[in-house]
């Protein structure tokens, strides 16, 4: 039963609750004032502009779907950039996954000096990506470099010409990033180590050997890891730019074998001036990301194993 | 709450009176008093000694002009203008060798000032000064009859060659005009490669930045197949792969002879380079007998020699036009006497560069100035660099042994979509 002293406490409760409210909010300010300035406003400006014409020096004209009828129908270097992105995707990620799960086994295991050799692989994922693309286009010289000096002394006469080949261009830059995997390695390796030393205990009395040990208890519990592992290793291939901006230049100089889909919109934005045009191509980018990412996350029920699974649990 | 009043109108008059005289608002002559302060913006890259030396000189010379200087690194510049521009806020003199921002209205054009300082223009390399029927504006300064820039020095691509190797092989050595043929070139550097003692006959970069770009497009710059993968063009990438492929000139990622065809050719490592002619001192410094010759053209094709200078210009909104325009006018005169004396570097003038003695009795000089009065305006592409990206790859693939018609062919239809889309935005800004 509601009495006026009751409802007295109750509203007293509330004043306080609402002056409560109003200090987080007042507190909470300056970050939602960022996220409004930074966030919010720059894409829904970016969404307008991927509408419109605009130099960033003229008034932006409206063009609707314009800009995107051309990218599909008028502009072959759209899906050039699609078709390089594509392929750089096909090829590295998988090869990331691999090498960096193979190298982390490599690490988990009990040796003397194993910290050193953990510091010596992560380090190359640290270094500049601008300064380690410099220092592979040294590497990767067709004539003089160090790759192809090794490839013909082992007899190889005539080995790819790496960056400066159509068919190759590509493989040089997934080798130029293969050499930063000692970064998803130590990932793989936090993962490693959480795996429960039971398991294997278990797996070892019930007769598993090494390598059914891995294929039975290492990779189930290591496939949220490798969800991770996979998310941002797709996202970083997604966002090439570094390196084959370093290779082709500002003037692309290296021709279309390394014309990547972000590097396409600074071409097309910077370069040539047409901002709506590349925020469109850079939503396209977004959404086909998006979707992708939203299909590995829809089928990671399916191959993603937990050690504990709440829904299974019910 | 009176006395709180009064004291804040006190306060704001003081501030008001204090902030009123920071600058002029409006341009002075070289002759007033009151001083001025031009921001100039340039590139990092661009801005040397010489660059600091003529600042320094200016000044000297109008103590009312002070030049307040902002660099960025190259690949930046554009992006800081075209925000700049955007802001409403550029500065009052850049490098403004973009097309967007003429076409824009956002260069001023300097024809009145050219006449009312007396500047004389006839000495000036044309390809800079450029012909009113043409858009040339990438490598010059005029645009739709106007001038919007001038410049001190000339950039050029030439050709350096090592006479002692010519005369060691028993090859007369080239003459400055007129330019071999591209198979003259490549057979004259198989003839002078050794080999033994590594050195490379000639070195070259990719055909769109040596032979004339009407080898590969129509005058117009609009057409590209049939012109691309026609005879003409399908011979000149031909005899260059097969000159790289013969080893008579090195791959193009072993050395870019842009980059580093000088010191190669300082090294003696290179009979001949297709480079940029900035490099005298570096040559001269070797103690290499060298001489300069006009790039080798496709057969048929009319040579073209490119060029460029410090594309320095009035930005549009400056409040201070006729003091940026007196700093374009003792850049693009006294300037170049300045940059002969500081860098060395060729002037845009031949009168200048005969007056300044910049050949000092070098034989090499002497033919550099036989050779860039050679100089055209380019076929204008609007995003030249765009359009090439098939071209590029035709050649890596005809150099790694695709027959070039098929590689051509392949690329042909590629170059001409480009084209096209280069055009249509082109077209569509004319407005």
């Amino acid at each position: 039963m509601i009495t006026a002293k009751t409802s007295g406490r109750r509203s007293r409760l509330g004043r306080l609750a609402r002056r409560e409210e109003r200090t987080a909010y007042l507190f909470l300010l300056p970050w939602l004032a960022g996220l409004l300035m930074f966030w919010i406003v720059p894409i829904l400006w970016s969404v307008a502009l991927s509408a419109s014409d605009w130099d960033i020096i003229s008034k932006p004209s409206w063009v609707g779907l314009g800009n995107y009828r051309e990218m599909l129908f008028d502009d072959r270097h759209f899906w050039l950039a699609i078709r390089v992105t594509l392929k750089y995707i096909l090829l590295s990620v998988p090869l990331y996954i691999v090498a960096g799960l193979v190298l982390s086994l490599l690490l988990n295991l009990k040796l003397r000096g194993m910290n050193l050799f953990r510091t010596i692989l992560f380090v190359p994922s640290v270094l500049s990506g601008v300064a380690v693309a410099i220092l592979w286009v040294a590497l990767l010289n067709p004539d003089v470099g160090a790759v192809n000096s090794i490839l013909r002394a082992v007899g190889i006469d005539n080995p790819p010409r790496w960056l400066g080949s159509p068919t190759w261009a590509v493989p040089s830059v997934v080798l130029i990033g293969l050499w930063g995997v000692g970064g998803g390695a130590i990932i793989y390796l936090s993962g490693l180590q959480n795996i429960g030393a039971q398991l294997y205990e278990a797996a070892a009395l019930d007769g598993a050997g090494p390598w059914r040990r891995f294929r039975y208890v290492t990779l189930p519990m290591l496939t949220p890891t490798l969800l991770f592992v996979l998310l941002t290793s797709l996202i970083d291939a997604f966002q090439v730019f570094d390196t084959a901006f370093i290779v082709s230049g500002a003037q692309g100089a290296a021709g279309d074998s390394l014309r990547f889909y972000l590097l396409n919109v600074w071409y097309e934005g910077f370069r040539n001036g047409r901002l709506g045009y590349a925020s469109a191509e850079a939503w396209v980018l977004v959404i086909a990301a998006a979707l992708v990412i939203l299909l590995i996350f829809r089928t990671s029920g399916r191959w993603v194993y937990y050690e504990y699974d709440p829904e299974k649990e019910r | 709450m009176r006395w709180r009043l009064t004291s804040l109108l006190a306060v704001i008059l003081v501030i008001g009176t204090a902030c009123g005289g920071s600058g002029s608002k409006t341009s002075s002559g070289a002759g007033s008093q009151e001083k001025v302060t031009l921001n100039f913006w340039g590139t990092k890259e661009g801005y040397d000694d010489y660059s600091r030396a003529l600042v320094k000189a200016f000044e000297a010379k109008y103590p009312n002009i002070h030049i307040k200087v902002t660099t960025y690194p190259e690949d930046n510049y554009n992006t800081k203008i075209d925000t700049a521009l955007a802001a409403g806020h550029p500065p009052d003199l850049g490098p403004v060798g973009n097309l967007r921002w003429l076409r824009a209205g956002k260069v001023l054009p300097l024809d009145d000032m050219v006449r009312e300082q007396k500047i004389d223009l006839s000495a000036y390399n044309k390809s800079i000064i450029g012909d009113p029927a043409r858009v040339n504006g990438e490598f010059g300064c005029s645009y739709q009859g106007k001038l919007y820039c001038l410049g001190s020095y000339l950039g050029a691509v030439g050709v350096f060659y090592n006479k002692a190797m010519f005369k060691a092989a028993g090859i007369p050595a080239p003459a400055p005009w007129p330019p071999m043929t591209i198979d003259q070139f490549v057979d004259t550097a198989c003839k002078l490669t050794n080999k033994a003692k590594g050195v490379w006959g000639g070195a070259y970069g990719y055909p769109v930045t040596v032979v004339p770009w009407e080898t590969e497009f129509s005058k117009d710059g609009r057409t590209a197949v049939g012109i691309a993968n026609g005879p003409t063009a399908v011979h000149t990438y031909d005899v260059m792969a097969q000159g790289i492929r013969q080893g008579c000139a090195p791959s193009l990622n072993t050395m870019d002879p842009w980059e580093q065809g000088a010191d190669y050719f300082a090294q003696g490592k290179l009979a001949m380079v297709v480079t940029d002619l900035q490099s005298f001192k570096k040559i001269e410094n070797a103690k290499i007998d060298y001489g300069v010759t006009h790039p080798p053209t496709a057969q048929g094709v009319e040579p073209f020699l490119q060029t460029w200078t410090d594309v320095l210009g009035v930005f549009a909104g400056t409040k201070h036009s006729k003091e940026a325009e007196l700093f374009i006018a003792f850049q693009t005169t006294q300037g170049q006497r300045l940059r002969v004396q500081v860098t060395g570097d060729m002037p845009i003038s031949t009168t200048v560069a005969k007056e300044a003695n910049w050949a000092k009795g070098i034989p090499g000089r002497e033919e550099a100035l036989e050779v860039v009065p050679h100089a055209r305006p380019a076929v204008f592409i609007p995003n030249r660099w765009d359009t090439v990206g098939a071209l590029f790859e035709a050649y890596d693939q005809i150099v790694g042994g695709k027959p070039a018609q098929q590689a051509l062919n392949d690329a042909a239809p590629k170059v001409q979509s480009d084209l096209d889309k280069a055009w249509k935005d082109w077209d569509k800004d004319k407005g």
